[in-house]
């Protein structure tokens, strides 16, 4: 079996190292742990029982990890798919050399029976699905204090061109009808039109530029309202650019 | 007559290959069927109460300890009766320690939101986004020189192309099943019982510091395992007289991984090694060889140097620091120079019910009057083992550390102290409770024991972790996790998108974590550029002080959250613990230092979300000569 989950990792690992990336998902850190798993079958002393097997794959897993992860990063080429199943094939070709130089002991660890009653699976059963769903009852209740934030984001910002940009987004949950007001001292209101943005949604538009002889800062205020009387209200200060 | 030789000749092949043989494999579980059903009854209690807490309801804590109690009390019980197989044990161990991460996740089930998680979470994005160690990390400029925890997520999500949140509650559960896994080994290889190696992971489990900190993606979460298993490779490796090369590859290759992972982890456990190989040298008539503990004790000290003087030269500062604050602060409460911490304060109007602090004050009670029993049990013994005088001697620091909780700067020292030396008292308390040998002072009865182990889990979850960091709930001001909310999320990821990475910004703890990690911004504070920024919030004006101040800490934008003028903050700071009249705010910031910005010349407010606004200082600093 050693021989086999060699082969399996070094396949796994070899694709990633052709591919330039994960080929297996999550089955990946699977792959992980062959190398010490096949680690505690082959190096003396053996047989271990089956906690200490489990212990030194896992333990063994954990460490190289760290290792391969800080000599991959240490390389020119930098820590990325490549460089580390070209490690990761390192620790398969030792874990195959342990496999290769390993006699057999002469003692084997019998294969472990686990005896259950059905009582005892039942009661695996309740206790799994209780947890289970005591997370999912965990995971709901964050979901809906995550949902039920309402939160709307207004701003004013260059774009990536330099020109200004007002924009707003909208996580509340709802829809809103939006408008917004940018004040000028000693010179008329500017009403930009937004009207509907759904929720999760995002506006964007542009900020009127400035004439020369204005040198005053802008304040623009957004205005919102939703279902169930949500009312919204959001401030910006600029110093606008100025026409050409 | 010969035949009747040769049959005797052949039954004694056969008992002494039977005796050499393996156990048959058939494994009893026993009740860990039913213990499975409670834990998961627990779990979902937990669960209820976290739903509860969200909604903050008065329920929320009792039916948390309810569902404390159904996981832990059972299983408790069950470890204490004296026959039953070592697996079964060792899976009632393993149980416990995981439900107690599920009640971890269950908290933050969507994301990352301990304080230390951010941290570690840009260290991670950073070497994703180069594939290159040691870039500057502003939430925490140590971190990057122990790459070892990133470097290893990193490892893990190249293979399998999962993100950043599932690798890392994957890691961490791994963590935790080697920390339960490798304590029991460690406890029955020395003691040779289960027995006590079960008690031993219940006591290890109310050290202060496993259900908040040891499960979060954090760099002493992946080292503290990974320090037990060598610790357990050099019991085995010094068990078979140095000729295990599994365990001393094993011992060896986890000492340079934990070099390279936690700076405080490396130290202790060169200090255990040290003292290990010391007395096995001194104690000629110890049985077992003493050159495998020093060759590790060697190895340790030199792979620690090499890391520390080449790249972690920041961690002798940074440890430095901690420490001798703590213990600078308690020699002057000693001496009345200082007036000790009060324990228990009520912030914010969060208050740990009087129960609770009764638990608390009695587990440390219960653990302070056996301690002198255990160590008196263990070294008893005609020829304690090395380890057993090593532990006894760890010991003996648990109430020095506990003296360090009535100072500011040692309480996290005092904590993060437990993660260790719980190891000793664990090991040495479930001796003296369970152990084979006789003793005249100990207790017999098993509901008494049970009970006394519930009060001191107990009371190490309370001294651990106050109500508002064991349940989710509403926001409260500079709380941690309970200050990670939505609003501060999304601002941090319209920071990255709009403004782009690195911009040099003053922002309050919270925000700061957030813009700093899932921002990748560069927060500017004076415990990474020793330039104190907070105070630019807390003064009443912007004059031409705080225009240096700006100038020379680059400023670009400052991140202003008006939920600070409503609430002092439930831990002691707002910004950082630099900031004026940290740890002694009684009131909430004064908003007219929050809104001054709106008014001053050359300040754009640029982003308003309600709570959070951020303004643009680029005019006025430039303004500036």
């Amino acid at each position: 079996m050693s021989a086999v989950l060699l082969v399996v990792a070094g396949v796994g690992f070899g694709g990633q190292l052709v591919a330039g990336g994960p080929v297996l998902g999550p089955l990946g850190l699977v792959l992980l742990g062959i190398p010490g798993f096949v680690i505690s079958q082959t190096v003396r002393p053996v047989p271990l029982s089956w906690a200490e097997v489990t212990l030194v794959t896992l333990g063994t897993t954990l460490i190289g990890m760290v290792l391969v992860g800080v000599v991959a990063a240490l390389t020119p080429r930098g820590l990325d798919a490549f460089s580390v199943a070209a490690a990761e094939l390192v620790t398969v070709a030792l874990a195959a050399a342990c496999l290769v130089r390993s006699s057999p002991s002469g003692a084997r660890r019998a294969p472990v029976r686990i005896h259950v009653r059905p009582g005892s699976i039942l009661a695996v059963g309740i206790g799994l699905a209780l947890a289970g769903a005591g997370y999912l009852v965990a995971m709901r209740s964050a979901q809906v204090q995550q949902d039920q934030a309402s939160v709307v984001q207004f701003w004013a910002v260059a774009s990536a061109t330099g020109e200004p940009q007002l924009g707003l987004r909208n996580a509340t949950g709802t829809g809103l009808e939006c408008s917004i007001a940018v004040s000028r001292p000693k010179l008329p209101e500017i009403d930009l039109a937004v009207g509907s943005v759904d929720n999760g949604a995002s506006w964007t538009g542009s900020l009127p530029l400035r004439d020369a002889t204005d040198t005053t800062r802008w304040q623009i205020s957004l205005s919102c309202a939703g279902a169930d009387g949500l009312a919204v209200q959001r401030r910006v200060f600029v110093d606008p650019v100025a026409a050409s | 007559m010969v035949g009747t030789l040769l049959a005797r000749r052949a039954r004694g092949i056969r008992t002494f290959a039977h005796a050499h043989q393996p156990p048959s494999g058939t494994a009893r579980v026993g009740v860990i069927p039913m213990i499975l059903a409670w834990t998961g009854a627990g779990l979902f209690l937990i669960a209820i109460a976290d739903d509860q807490g969200r909604q903050d309801t008065v329920l929320a804590l009792p039916l948390f300890w309810l569902g404390i109690l159904c996981m832990v009390g059972p299983t408790t019980w069950r470890l204490l009766e004296p026959a039953h197989s070592r697996g079964e044990r060792l899976g009632l161990a393993l149980i416990l320690g995981l439900a107690l991460y599920v009640v971890k996740l269950m908290v933050s089930p969507l994301a990352l939101t301990l304080p230390d998680e951010f941290t570690h979470q840009r260290t991670l994005q950073d070497i994703l986004t180069t594939g290159h160690l040691f870039a500057d990390n502003p939430l925490l400029r140590i971190s990057p020189e122990f790459p070892g925890l990133e470097a290893a997520t990193a490892v893990a999500g190249m293979s399998s192309g999962l993100g950043s949140f599932p690798l890392a509650i994957v890691l961490i559960g791994v963590a935790r099943v080697v920390t339960m896994l490798s304590l029991f080994l460690v406890v029955s290889t020395v003691t040779g019982s289960g027995r006590v190696a079960g008690i031993a992971s219940v006591v290890y489990a109310a050290n202060a510091s496993f259900l908040p900190f040891d499960v979060a993606f954090s760099y002493e979460s992946l080292a503290l395992p990974l320090a037990f298993v060598v610790v357990w490779a050099l019991l085995r490796w010094q068990g078979h007289r140095g000729r295990s090369g599994l365990h001393a590859g094993i011992a060896l290759t986890g000492i340079a991984a934990i070099a390279v992972t936690h700076h405080l982890t490396t130290l202790v456990l060169v200090v255990l090694l040290a003292t290990w190989a010391v007395v096995a040298l001194v104690r000629r008539r110890d049985p077992l060889p003493a050159w495998p503990i020093v060759v590790a004790a060697l190895w340790a000290a030199a792979a620690s140097a090499v890391w520390l003087l080449s790249v972690g030269s920041l961690a002798l500062t940074y440890l430095n620091t901690i420490v001798t604050a703590g213990v600078a602060e308690l020699l002057a409460v000693l001496t009345g120079a200082a007036a000790p911490k009060r324990l228990f304060v009520p912030r914010g109007g969060l208050q740990a019910p009087l129960p609770e602090i009764i638990v608390a004050y009695s587990a440390v009670l219960l653990l302070l009057f056996a301690l002198p029993f255990m160590i008196r049990y263990a070294i008893r013994h005609r020829r304690p083992a090395s380890f057993v005088v090593v532990m006894c001697l760890a010991a003996l620091l648990y109430p020095g550390s506990l003296a360090l909780r009535f100072t500011t700067a040692g309480s996290e020292t005092s904590q993060r102290a437990s993660e260790f030396l719980f190891l000793a008292l664990g090991l040495l308390g479930a001796d003296w409770l369970v152990g084979s040998r006789s003793s005249r002072v100990r207790l017999r009865s098993r509901r008494l024991i049970s009970a006394c182990l519930l009060i001191v889990f107990a009371g190490g979850l309370i001294v651990g972790d106050p109500p508002q960091g064991r349940l989710p709930g509403p926001y409260h001001v500079a709380a941690e996790q309970r200050s990670i909310e939505p609003e501060g999320v999304d601002t941090a990821r319209w920071v990255l998108a709009m403004l782009g990475p690195n911009n040099r910004l003053i922002a309050d703890r919270t925000n700061a974590k957030l813009l700093g990690s899932i921002g990748e911004q560069d927060p500017v504070t004076s415990a990474n550029e020793h330039i104190g920024t907070a105070f630019i919030v807390f003064s009443s004006r912007i004059g031409p002080d705080e225009l240096a101040l700006l100038q020379r800490a680059q400023i670009r934008y400052i991140v202003v959250d008006f939920r600070l003028a409503h609430d002092p903050p439930i831990y002691s700071y707002y910004f950082e613990s630099a900031e004026p009249n940290a740890g002694n705010h009684t009131t909430p910031l004064p908003l007219a230092s929050l809104k001054k910005f709106d008014v001053l010349p050359g300040v754009a407010r640029i982003y308003d979300s309600g709570d959070i606004v951020i303004y643009d200082i680029r005019g006025l600093v430039n303004s500036v000569p």
